[in-house]
């Protein structure tokens, strides 16, 4: 190809010709000739006629390469390449030089930028000559636009955007749309009410069937590329169905939740249930809830504790013992005898003490026993099937429970003469008394559960018998852990030694050994061993000495059973172990003892090791040996199939319970290994679910995203909330009254006290989803099982007006914000002037009601502040405090402002004189200086002060404080920068393209910015840039095409090896690897030619056209020769 | 635990008062105060208006004295010393010339290294709010007092290192542990007139009006303090205040450590309450704290 150069130099007025020699480079490189046939330099190359130079030339000396030397390439190359192109060159042929940014501007030694402008420029030609005439491709674009923000800018491209015809979606993150518009009272300098100029343009929003609004919802993820976006929208659950609310109200009424706004700024409370005002859109209520309560997380059978606790606080016995019985439909038994980890994981107890919650659902469910009746759901339906339970204990009950309300038919075989297992023949009375038992086995009978005690199934009856035999479509099987672990102590087997499993059951069937007047010993450290004693001491054994290997933290038992134990006259001996029980006459006489090192290993695993030189002895008439439980399997036959462990657990799957024999379900204990009633009864309810997928389904599950938790650590609005109760404090039998018998010890709560206890709950779900509001809802419009959603759109343009925040104003702590309740931010005070505010629009003192005869505002409270907020002037303050103490006056005529000011900021139309006006008619006192304190004297608020034009010092009493807090990025700017890959500044502002010509563009194709998140700014300019960027978006759309740039990585077939590097490096994802070539594809139109994959590629396959090798080398050549 | 004292001029006249009590309340905390006995002026008052090498240079004599001394820590109940010699010491680290003349004017070599406490930090923080309450005998119940820090001790903030200039807690956190009924007020490090006392007598009366008409006003029983001339000012113009508001205030000041004396079971003599002008004594029996 034939090369002819055109070199063209720019002065830039003396932006470069101050520093360089423009014309001697010229001339000089003219003189060199070559390829170079003209060489040229002008004032200011990018002007008309600066261009009309080079189209001339192209023209009239055929030229094929153009050189052009000016500023950088960012402000003119688009300019000099169109010039190119309209000339009939291609525009790629032409390379741009920076020898202002780079040469004249960094420099003030004019040799060395007039040689460096040189060589750059030599540098150029020589690459110029490697260029190849590349042409870019089109692609279509998405006619459908993404506003993020439901703010006045946003409202202002969706409105124009949608009114032109075409699809917008809007992304916002509140429950409304409106944004920092909606909190204000009236707006300036017009003193327009923000919300009579807000609400028809919301309403329009709202309506117009070109926008759709999402709320609660937020970016999580945008990929593609200009007028081709894929974008994840991450939606909230709102948990109220839009198209069924009718905004009327009554929900909000019956919710017993009270939680501090956030839109009121914490001056007011809300119900989880609510709607920001009356005039909001979406007109419609919302509910916030922050995720699961770690009490109903820590609840093995998930039990809704935050609902229940709240019912019960307002007097709902029957609704909260409702709630209470979806999970545990053993209330009152429950409420007896759980190790409740719920109370464990209670945020109260971070302030005063845990919740009792399990005494409070005792109440509950004795409460519903005490007036005869049962209340349960109504079956969903009669079902054919047959499902038998073989174990009637915590597990089948609970299954046959839950399986009778699906509307199977459940049958419980039981081997004892009673149901109940465990908490029959195992739990004492005193803890359950049995009278309680046999009323939840006579509801779970009221059901229509059979239950058929004596009735053991094994070989000649077996599992497989019921399945194949006897019609039954399923088994559940709730065997437990029922026999006790023995250990091979010599003489364990002499009269008088007992095994604590066998005693439990043994005492409970009326046939326990004698044990009055005999001193007895009791070996072991958990439940069992801690109830064996407490029914020996009952019994009437003395002295009682329980011998636990554990130390007492370590000892397995609960803490308030160890203690009961010890009230009750138990002394416990610590880090002790058996080494034999002493025989005499075939009779127990005693038990000799060997120290304990260490009862856990490293791993924690149950691995006791002894000084066997230190030994001791105890004196005994009986003892009862309760080390442990292990399950008894004989009933399992080999036709079952049904596999267990090398422990003896039943194996079963996790999550759907099943055996290794398909039909039999199988858990609690028996698979657990020995584990707590709630856990039990858990299992049941999950086999219950199985076994209606596997009859219904085929074993087809439907499983649901999990709620995430709330943070465990308690926060300041929870503390606030906890009402001043404290935990009410259970009435038990004393010692005395406790002897001989086996009355229950503890004596339940009364109404009052579980009311009580159900006040003090902090909610920390926030909505406690006690249902109340559901019930409520005529249009049956709440749905609380709703969940977070994804969803994918596809948008050809997006634009960012996700809005602003404002300063803490507690970094101040001189001026006293949070310390005085009459020292308010602006937008605190907004809230005081707006009719549908915390004082209904009255300007009142929040600390007294009283109306304030004087307010004296405080100017730049974080703005222009280097050392302790930000530089720079957040613009609207000025206009505020004016705007705000004119409403003032129009509320108190009486009333004195001050102003303590800086300057005053005032530059747009209409804004001087509003200012003069608050100045010269509403009379306010405007002091320059920057306030120093505000404090308390006599009972007053003070402003101390400079009187910088009079040169003093001031003070100033008032009555209010009011600071102008100055406006910050949303504080959560960077998940919206992460999504859109917006660069920000250092304030969290997002960066536009230019500051001058293009403050709603941005450096991404396709992305624009409007409104606050690009700068502190009025309405005025947000919804001007509103219009600017949608006048952008329509620009995309009517064209309909984009051109991508052929600037962009390609990769050779023949070369490429087929290594991945440059895949994995992509951060666009734009390249692929096709496994049928075995080569690194390239798609073009994602391909940002940013050039990592081809520095990485380690056999120069993938090049970036335009930045290839031989160019680059060319140009380094050419500036070093 | 050892430390060097640094009781500075006014403690051996004015401040006598607030010597004794806190050798009496360091004895009773097992604190063992070693007074160096070559110190000199800390050069706070007229010199440092005067001539800052002087200033400087009598506060280098003062840490060339400590410094040597083992722990290398000096603490000071009088805030213009402790502010002069912390301050000196930091001026020097800033500027070596500086250093390098007052080396030779004193003709010592300084390290820097010294740590110089107030009092009321240095009870707060080195011996432990734990460690006081320990002590506690005759809990101070029923007397509602004021802490008045005074403007010295406090700032600047990158010298005294602390942590809330405009509302300091340490004096607050030691009195609450000893029982007294600590009212908050927003005057705790508002100046007195320092030195002006003499000079422009008025001026105190303002500034310590204003102060004594807050704690009036708060409920107060007395105004508690850590500084000598804040003691003066607010004890000798109180009648001067009250003649312009025409009543008497009656409000003893008292250093702390008087009353942490009191609470340790220290007899009211040895800690100096009958040197007041306006009498604490006729207050602290009444209150029962006496007697």
């Amino acid at each position: 190809m034939s090369k002819r150069v055109g070199v063209y130099i720019c002065h830039c007025g003396t932006n470069i010709d101050g520093m360089v020699d423009v014309e001697k480079i010229s001339d000089e490189i003219g003189a060199e000739g070559g390829d170079v046939v003209v060489s040229r330099h002008y004032k200011y190359m990018c002007s008309e006629p600066g261009q009309k130079l080079i189209r001339d030339d192209i023209v009239e000396l055929k030229l094929d390469h153009v050189v052009e030397a000016s500023c950088s390439p960012k402000m003119h190359e688009p300019t000099f390449r169109l010039a190119c192109s309209q000339a009939g060159m291609n525009q790629y042929m032409f390379e741009m030089v920076n020898i202002r940014e780079h040469c004249s501007w960094v420099t003030d030694n004019r040799d060395f930028a007039t040689s460096k402008a040189k060589a750059l420029v030599k540098g150029a030609i020589a690459r110029v000559k490697h260029h190849k005439p590349l042409v870019g491709t089109r692609q279509p674009v998405t006619r459908k636009a993404l506003v993020v923000g439901g703010g006045i800018a946003g409202i202002t491209t969706a409105l124009k955007v949608a009114r032109s015809g075409y699809q917008v979606y809007m992304v916002e993150k509140e429950e409304i749309i409106g944004g920092r518009m909606s909190q204000f009272d009236k707006t300036f300098p017009t003193l327009d009410c923000a919300g009579c100029t807000l609400t028809p343009k919301t309403s329009e929003v709202g309506r117009h069937p070109n926008i759709e609004i999402m709320t609660k919802a937020e970016i999580a993820e945008v990929r593609g590329f200009v007028g081709n976006f894929k974008v994840k929208v991450r939606q909230q659950p709102r948990y109220v169905k839009l198209d069924k609310c009718t905004g009327c109200g009554d929900c909000q009424t019956v919710c017993p939740i009270n939680v501090s706004s956030k839109f009121e700024l914490g001056m007011a409370t809300r119900h989880p249930i609510s709607r920001p005002f009356p005039q909001a859109i979406p007109n419609k209520y919302s509910i916030i809830r922050d995720g699961l309560a770690p009490c109903q997380s820590a609840c093995p059978a998930g039990v809704n504790v935050v609902g229940y606790m709240n019912l019960t606080g307002i007097g709902k016995y029957d609704e909260a013992l409702a709630l209470v019985r979806e999970r545990m439909p053993f209330a009152a038994s429950c409420g007896r005898i759980c190790f409740h980890p719920c109370e464990t994981a209670c945020k109260r107890g971070q302030t005063d003490k845990p919740l009792a919650i399990c005494q409070t659902k005792r109440f509950l469910g004795d409460n519903e026993m005490a007036k005869g009746v049962f209340v349960h759901p109504p079956k969903t339906e009669e079902r054919e099937e047959k499902i038998a339970l073989v174990g009637g204990g915590p597990a089948g009950m609970s299954a046959a429970y839950f399986l009778a309300l699906m509307g199977f038919k459940a049958e419980i075989f039981e081997a004892a003469p009673e149901a109940g297992g465990w908490l029959r023949y195992g739990i004492p009375e005193y803890r359950l008394p049995k009278a309680i038992l046999r009323k939840e086995l006579e509801n779970l009978a009221s059901m229509g559960v059979k239950i058929h005690c004596n009735t053991p199934i094994g070989p000649g009856r077996s599992v497989n018998d019921l399945l194949t035999k006897e019609g039954f479509r399923a088994v559940f099987l709730g065997t437990g852990l029922t026999d006790a672990v023995r250990i091979p102590v010599p003489g364990s087997d002499a009269a008088g030694v007992h095994w604590g499993v066998d005693y439990l059951r043994d005492s409970a069937s009326g046939k326990g050994p004698d044990l009055a007047g005999k001193r007895v010993i009791v070996i072991g450290g958990g439940n069992v061993a801690v109830d064996a004693a407490r029914v020996a001491i009952r019994q009437g054994a003395s002295p009682l000495i329980m011998i636990s290997l554990e130390s007492r933290e370590e000892m397995p038992a609960s803490s308030w059973e160890i203690e009961d134990a010890e009230h009750e006259g138990a002394k416990i001996e610590n880090r002790w172990g058996v080494k034999q029980v002493l025989v005499k006459d075939g009779k127990v006489s005693g038990i000799e003892l060997r120290k304990v090192e260490r009862v856990f290993d490293e791993q924690r695993r149950f691995a006791p090791t002894y000084f066997d030189d230190q030994l001791t002895t105890r004196d005994a008439d009986a003892v009862i040996l309760a080390i442990g439980q292990k399950s008894n399997l004989k009933f399992l036959t080999p036709e079952d199939g049904v596999a267990v462990t090398q422990r003896g657990l039943i194996v079963a799957d996790p999550n759907t319970l099943v055996t290794s024999r398909l039909g039999v379900f199988a858990g609690g204990d028996c698979t657990l290994g020995p584990a707590s009633f709630v856990q039990a009864v858990a299992k049941g309810r999950e086999a219950a679910e199985a076994i209606y997928s596997y009859i219904v389904h085929n074993g087809l599950r439907e499983v649901l995203p999990k709620e995430r938790e709330v943070p465990k650590e308690i926060t300041e609005d929870e503390r606030k909330r906890a009402k001043p109760i404290a935990r009410q404090q259970m009435p038990f039998l004393t010692a005395q009254e406790r002897k001989g018998g086996f009355a229950e010890v503890e004596l339940g709560f009364t109404e009052e006290m579980a009311k009580a206890e159900g006040q003090r709950c902090l909610s920390c779900s926030v909505c406690c989803q006690c249902g109340e509001c559901v019930r409520k809802c005529g249009p049956v419009a709440i749905d609380l099982t709703q969940r977070e959603q994804v969803r994918e759109l596809d948008v050809g343009a997006i634009v960012v007006a996700t809005g602003v925040d404002i300063f803490d104003a507690k970094k101040w702590p001189e001026y006293g914000h949070g310390k005085y309740k009459d020292v308010l931010t602006n937008l605190e005070f907004e809230r005081l002037c707006n009719a549908a505010g915390p004082t209904g629009g009255k300007v009142v003192k929040p600390s007294d009601g009283k109306v304030p005869e004087s307010i004296a505002f405080i100017q730049c409270v974080g703005s222009r502040d280097k050392a302790r907020g930000a530089e720079y002037c957040s613009k609207v303050c000025c206009m505020i405090s004016a705007k705000q103490l004119s409403i003032f006056k129009h509320h108190n005529h009486h009333g004195k402002a001050y102003v303590f000011y800086i300057d005053n900021r005032c530059g747009g139309k209409g804004y001087e004189e509003f200012l003069r006006r608050a100045i010269e008619e509403e009379g306010a006192t405007y002091i320059r200086g920057r306030p120093a304190k505000v404090f308390e004297q006599g009972g007053k608020l003070v402003v101390r002060s400079e009187n910088t034009l009079v040169g003093g010092q001031i003070e100033v009493e008032a009555d209010m404080v009011v600071l102008a807090t100055g406006l910050t990025a949303q504080t959560d700017y960077q998940n919206v920068a992460r999504a859109l890959n917006l660069a920000s500044d250092k304030h969290g502002f997002f960066l536009e393209l230019h500051p001058k010509l293009g403050p709603v563009e941005t450096p991404l194709n396709g992305i624009y910015l409007a409104g606050g998140c690009q700068g502190p700014k009025d309405i005025p300019e947000s919804v001007a840039q509103g219009g600017a960027a949608a006048a952008e978006v329509l620009t995309l759309f009517s064209l309909g095409e984009v051109e991508v740039e052929p600037t962009v990585a390609s990769s050779d077939p023949k070369l490429c090896t087929g290594c991945k590097t440059c895949v994995n490096l992509c951060a666009y994802t734009a390249i692929s690897f096709s496994e049928e070539r075995k080569v690194a594809v390239v798609n073009e139109a994602l391909c940002q030619g940013c050039g990592t994959c081809a520095a990485a590629c380690p056999v120069a396959a993938i090049k970036v056209q335009h930045f290839t090798p031989d160019q680059i080398f060319a140009q380094i050549e050419g500036m070093l020769a | 635990m050892k430390v060097s004292y640094y009781p500075g001029c006014s403690l051996e006249s004015i401040g006598k008062s607030y010597d004794h009590s806190t050798r009496e309340v360091c004895r009773a905390l097992g604190v063992e105060l070693e007074e160096a006995h070559d110190w000199v002026c800390c050069g706070s008052s007229a010199g440092l208006k005067m001539n800052k090498l002087v200033s400087t240079a009598l506060s280098g004599l003062n840490l060339a004295v400590f410094e040597k001394r083992e722990p290398s820590d000096v603490v000071a109940p009088c805030p213009f010393c402790y502010r002069r010699l912390a301050s000196a010491q930091e001026e020097m680290r800033q500027d070596p010339k500086l250093k390098g003349e007052v080396q030779e004017l004193i003709e010592a070599e300084l390290s820097g290294k010294l740590q110089v406490h107030n009092l009321v930090d240095f009870l707060r923080r080195k011996v432990g709010l734990e460690a006081i309450a320990a002590k506690l005998k005759k809990p101070l119940a029923g007397l509602k007092v004021v802490p008045y820090y005074g403007c010295f001790m406090v700032k600047p903030r990158q010298v005294t290192g602390c942590e809330n200039p405009e509302n300091p807690t340490s004096m607050d956190e030691i009195l609450r542990a000893l029982g007294a009924e600590v009212l908050d007020w927003d005057f705790k490090t508002e100046c007195c007139g320092a030195s002006l006392t003499a000079s422009k007598t008025g001026k105190v009366v303002e500034l310590t009006g204003r102060i004594v008409r807050e704690a009036a006003f708060r409920g107060a029983d007395a105004i508690v303090v850590a500084c000598q001339l804040c003691q003066a000012n607010l004890d000798m113009r109180q009648g001067e205040v009250g003649k312009q508001d025409q009543r008497e205030y009656q409000l003893p000041i008292v250093y702390f450590t008087q009353l942490m004396g009191l609470a340790f079971g220290i007899a009211p003599a040895a800690l100096g309450l009958n040197h007041h002008l306006v009498d604490p004594v006729a207050l602290l029996e009444k209150k029962g704290l006496i007697g």
